[in-house]
């Protein structure tokens, strides 16, 4: 297949694309575009687009540029919030995986240091309501060791609820 | 030089009427007059383009307005006084294909080689006055891509390497693709002329 057309393809584009054609043309490249298949297949496709151009700039319904520019900066300047918020949520996240890590840390260590691992799972339950029990009665300088845990679990919570809190408000 | 901002400005909310937006009018080579005036010359042969190539003037309407959108919220803005307006203009046409591109990507959505002839042959506000005459009824019958391609070249009058550019074709393929679309495209103009004799 070849995909080479005509020589003068360029200067007939330059005269359609400036006006030129077919008037201001010169004798000669009328002519020619007469006899040069390629030559006539372009000014028919560039008048028959040219015309449906104008059809469609004339029907275009356009919005106010104000509008526009004025959202382009509402748009801008959310995207310099986000980037700005985005290593502080980057540490909140990181901060509650430490803390998950280390009550899942916590919590296998007490796990290792059991005989029966599975019963102690199953007697978790029972476990944390001693454990809460012991709270509410005595309070927190009077349970002991057992406090850690509790403490764990309260921290996680509140930087789950921080990273909630950063979803639902900044975001939106 | 100072630059002038549209009064638009002012209706800005004040915290968001002060650092952010000073901000923007340092980095944006573009104020408000130069970017209405732009808009002028600019909207409607975008418009047309994605109006005629997606045959939806109501997807056109949106996809104008987000092309403008990121077009101001780029991170490097053309100049149009060092640049040109022309390189606006094409960068303007890239955004606007892109964004019909992602439209046609999304699955509830045809695929651009693969959307129905059917959508085409709805005679649209845009396309009322011309459906009638010769490019109407052979237009409706390309595909797609073949339209946005003959758009380019023959209405933008576009080289194969600035249509390239804003389809995100390699120029090769467009000169290729191109060909064959002009081909059939005479051939269906040839055919609507003697019809119409």
């Amino acid at each position: 297949m070849r995909l080479e057309g005509c020589a003068r393809e360029s200067e007939l584009k330059q005269a359609l694309e400036s006006g030129q054609w077919p008037l201001a043309c010169t004798g000669e490249l009328r002519a020619h575009v007469e006899g040069c298949p390629s030559c006539k297949e372009q000014v028919a496709l560039s008048s028959a687009f040219r015309q449906a151009r104008g059809a469609s700039m004339a029907a275009a319904h356009m919005g106010s540029p104000g509008l526009i520019w004025w959202r382009a900066q509402l748009r801008r300047r959310n995207q310099a919030v986000e980037r700005i918020t985005r290593p502080l949520l980057g540490a909140q996240v990181f901060a509650l995986a430490v803390m998950l890590l280390a009550a899942l840390g916590w919590i296998g260590y007490r796990l290792s240091q059991q005989a029966d691992p599975i019963g102690m799972l199953k007697r978790l339950p029972e476990w944390f309501s001693v454990r809460l029990a012991t709270l509410s009665a005595a309070g927190v300088a009077d349970a002991g060791t057992g406090w850690l845990l509790p403490m764990v679990l309260l921290s996680a919570i509140v930087l789950l609820g921080s990273v909630v809190v950063y979803f639902s408000s900044d975001r939106n | 030089m100072t630059k002038r901002r549209m009064p638009w400005d002012n209706t800005l909310p004040t915290p968001l009427a002060g650092a952010a937006i000073e901000t923007h009018a340092k980095v944006s080579p573009l104020d408000g007059d130069a970017f209405a005036g732009f808009y002028e010359r600019s909207a409607r042969p975008l418009w047309a383009y994605l109006a005629r190539v997606s045959a939806n003037p109501s997807l056109a309407d949106d996809l104008v307005q987000e092309s403008y959108l990121r077009f101001l919220t780029a991170d490097r803005l053309p100049d149009l006084a060092a640049e040109g307006e022309q390189t606006a203009r094409r960068y303007l046409f890239r955004i606007g294909s892109n964004l019909l591109r992602d439209h046609w990507r999304r699955p509830h959505t045809e695929q651009l080689d693969q959307a129905p002839e059917a959508a085409f042959t709805q005679e649209t506000e845009a396309g009322a006055s011309d459906v009638r005459m010769l490019l109407g009824p052979a237009l409706q019958q390309m595909r797609p891509r073949d339209r946005q391609l003959l758009w380019l070249a023959y209405a933008e009058g576009y080289s194969h390497h600035e249509i390239a550019q804003a389809t995100g074709l390699a120029s090769a393929s467009v000169r290729l693709l191109l060909f064959r679309a002009r081909r059939k495209m005479a051939k269906l103009l040839g055919a609507s002329e003697r019809n119409k004799a």
